[in-house]
C-alpha cells in the first residue's frame, strides 16, 4: 500500500520538522485552561467549569492545529521542493495526495490523544469525574477534522498561505455564521440561498459537527448519525484529494 | 544503433504570467533530443536556456504546451509507469532532511515497488556504492552538500533503473566530491545504466559524458561527441630546445607549436632537429568544450 508508505514519510516528516514543539505549548494552554480556580467558589461546579474550558481551549488547539497541518503539508513539500523528489516516483499524484493528506491527519490524532489525555488526567486529579465516553466524544470529532485537513490542503495549493488560513477559517469556525448575512447559522435546515447553500457544502462539516456535539454530551453517543457523519466527512476528504491531484498534474512543480 | 530509451519531440513548453496569464514566455521552442541505451548524455546550456524546463518536462514535473516525450516507447508517459524504467536524482536541496538516510531509502525503496526481504540488503549495497554506509543512520540535516547529493543519486540508483536523470549534479561540490560523484557515474555506466546530465559544469561533462547536448534559447542547436572536439587536421608538437622556433609558446620547462597539417608538422619536426632540439610529444589539436560551448552559445548565427 503506497499511500500508507507516503502517509509515513508525511508522519515523519510533522514530526521531525519541529511541528511536534507546538504541541507541547497546546498542552501548555489546556494545563492553564484547566487549571483555572476561581478562588472564590472552589466548588465541584467551578472546577467543572475549569475542565469544560480545558476541553474548549483542546478543541481550538485541534482545530487550528488541523487548518495549519493541512495548509503546511503538501503545500510545504511543494515550497520546499522536495516533492520534487516524492513525486518522480512511481506513485499517482492521487496516491501522494492521499497519503499526505493520512499521515497530516495521523499528526492531528496524535495532538487530540495528548490533549485529551491532558485533560482527563487533571480532571481526575482535581476530583471532576469524567467517564470514560469522554475520550469517545473528544475522537468523535475527528472524521470532520480528516475532510478539514483535506480541504486546507487542497486551498493551500490554490491560494497564497495567509488567503488559506483566513478561508479555512471563515468556513470551518462555527461562530463565523452567526455573524454572516443577519445571524445566518450554517445548518440543513437554514439555508437562505444558492450562495450560501455552496459555501455551506464547500465548509469541511466541521462546524456543522460542533453542533451536534455539544447535544451529544447531553445525550447518548448517536452512533448511526456519527456513521453517517464519518462517511460523508471521508466521501469529503477524497473528492478533495482527487480535486488536489488534478490540480496538481497541471502545476509546475 | 541503439536503443532510444528517451526522446523528445519538438517539445514546447510555454509560462504563463501575469494578470489573466495573458503575458507568455516561450522556454521550449521544439526541443529534439534522443538518448540511446548506455549513452552517458550531458545537457548544457546557459542560464535560462531551458535545460531545468526539458528536465522537468521528460520527468513530468511541469505539463508540456506542445510537442512530445518518448520513454521506453510510451509517449508522454504517466509517472507511475514513467518511473518503472527512469530514475531521477535531484538537487540536494530536494530531499527532506529530518530522515536518516536508511530512512529516506526504506521510504523511496518501498515506493519502487522493492520486495521487502531484498530492500534491506540493497540499501546497504547502494550505501556502500555512494561512500554513505558510515553515515547511514544519521539525520541528513548533519551532512555536508558532497553527501546530500550522494544520497540524491542514492535514491536514484536504488531501484537499479535502465536511465537516470541528474539534476545539477555537481553544483556546489568541492573537487574530491565532485570525483567521487564522477567515480560512481562512470562505475555505473560500465555496467549499462544510461544517464542524462543536466548540468552547466561543462569540465564535468567533459569528462564524464559520451554525447552533449547544447541547448539555446528554448532549442537543442548542437549535438555532438567530445570526440568531436578534437580538430581533424591540427597538430600540437610539444620539445625541447635551446633556442625556440618562432611561433612558440612555453609550457613548464617545454616549447608548444602548432602544426597546421601533417606536411607541416614534418617540417616542423625537421627543423626541431636542425637546431639540436628534440620532439617531447606529438597530439592532435583539441578545442576545449568551454571554448567551442562559448562559441555556439555567443554566436547569433547559430540556427535556433
Amino acid at each position: 500500500m503506497k499511500i500508507l508508505v507516503v502517509a509515513r514519510y508525511s508522519w515523519l516528516r510533522l514530526a521531525r520538522a519541529h511541528y511536534i514543539k507546538a504541541l507541547w505549548a497546546m498542552c501548555f494552554f489546556v494545563f492553564m485552561a484547566v487549571s483555572a480556580t476561581n478562588t472564590s467558589a472552589d466548588t465541584v461546579a467551578a472546577k467543572m467549569g475549569s475542565v469544560e474550558l480545558g476541553i474548549r481551549v483542546a478543541r481550538i488547539c485541534v482545530w487550528l492545529a488541523a487548518i495549519w497541518v493541512g495548509m503546511s503539508g503538501l503545500s510545504g513539500e511543494l515550497s520546499s521542493f522536495t516533492a520534487r523528489t516524492l513525486l518522480t516516483k512511481p506513485i499517482r499524484r492521487f496516491t501522494a495526495v492521499m497519503g499526505i493528506l493520512i499521515g497530516s491527519f495521523l499528526f492531528i490524532v496524535l495532538i487530540e490523544f495528548v490533549l485529551s489525555a491532558e485533560i482527563y488526567v487533571l480532571a481526575q486529579i482535581r476530583g471532576v469525574p469524567l467517564g470514560g465516553d469522554f475520550f469517545l466524544l473528544q475522537f468523535s470529532a475527528l472524521p470532520a477534522v480528516f475532510s478539514l485537513v483535506a480541504l486546507a490542503q487542497l486551498l493551500s495549493i490554490l491560494l497564497p498561505r495567509p488567503l488559506t488560513g483566513f478561508f479555512m477559517i471563515g468556513l470551518s469556525y462555527e461562530g463565523f455564521w452567526d455573524y454572516f448575512a443577519n445571524g445566518f447559522e450554517a445548518s440543513e435546515h437554514n439555508i437562505i440561498s444558492v450562495v450560501m447553500r455552496v459555501i455551506y457544502l464547500l465548509s469541511p462539516t466541521y462546524s456543522r459537527f460542533l453542533m451536534n456535539y455539544r447535544e451529544f454530551v447531553k445525550l447518548a453517543f448517536p452512533l448511526d448519525r456519527w456513521l453517517l457523519h464519518s462517511g460523508s466527512c471521508i466521501l469529503y476528504a477524497v473528492v478533495c484529494c482527487m480535486i488536489t491531484a488534478l490540480v496538481l498534474q497541471k502545476k509546475d512543480i | 544503433m541503439s536503443e532510444i530509451l528517451l526522446e523528445c519531440r519538438d517539445l514546447v513548453k510555454t509560462f504563463s504570467s501575469g494578470l489573466f496569464r495573458r503575458q507568455k514566455v516561450e522556454a521550449l521552442r521544439g526541443v529534439n533530443l534522443k538518448v540511446r541505451r548506455g549513452d552517458v548524455y550531458g545537457f548544457l546550456g546557459e542560464n535560462g536556456a531551458g535545460k531545468t524546463t526539458t528536465v522537468r518536462c521528460l520527468i513530468g514535473l511541469t505539463p508540456i504546451s506542445g510537442g512530445g516525450i518518448v520513454v521506453f516507447g510510451a509517449e508522454n508517459p504517466q509517472p507511475e509507469n514513467l518511473f518503472r524504467h527512469v530514475s531521477y536524482c535531484p538537487e540536494e536541496t530536494n530531499i527532506f532532511t529530518g530522515l536518516t538516510a536508511r530512512e529516506l531509502l526504506e521510504i523511496y525503496g518501498k515506493l519502487y515497488g522493492i520486495e521487502k526481504a531484498k530492500l534491506g540488503d540493497r540499501i546497504d549495497e547502494v550505501l556502500e556504492a555512494v561512500n554513505l554506509s558510515e553515515a547511514s543512520d544519521r539525520r541528513i540535516s548533519g551532512y555536508s552538500k558532497g553527501m546530500r547529493q550522494r544520497v540524491g543519486l542514492a535514491q536514484a540508483i536504488l531501484p537499479d533503473p535502465e536511465l537516470i536523470i541528474l539534476d545539477e549534479p555537481a553544483r556546489g561540490l568541492d573537487p574530491v566530491g565532485r570525483r567521487q560523484f564522477r567515480d560512481i557515474i562512470n562505475n555505473y555506466a560500465t555496467r549499462g545504466a544510461t544517464f542524462f546530465i543536466n548540468s552547466h559544469t561543462l569540465s564535468e561533462v567533459e569528462r564524464t559524458c559520451n554525447r552533449i547536448g547544447i541547448i539555446k534559447k528554448g532549442r537543442v542547436v548542437r549535438e555532438l561527441a567530445p570526440d568531436d572536439l578534437a580538430e581533424t587536421k591540427g597538430f600540437e608538437v610539444l620539445y625541447q630546445a635551446a633556442q625556440p622556433l618562432p611561433g612558440s609558446e612555453s609550457r613548464d620547462r617545454l616549447q608548444a607549436i602548432q602544426a597546421s597539417d601533417t606536411k607541416d608538422l614534418s617540417v616542423i619536426c625537421a627543423r626541431i632537429a636542425e637546431i639540436g632540439g628534440s620532439v617531447d610529444s606529438v597530439a592532435r589539436r583539441r578545442v576545449s568544450l568551454e571554448d567551442y560551448f562559448i562559441k555556439v552559445v555567443g554566436d547569433e548565427e547559430v540556427i535556433s
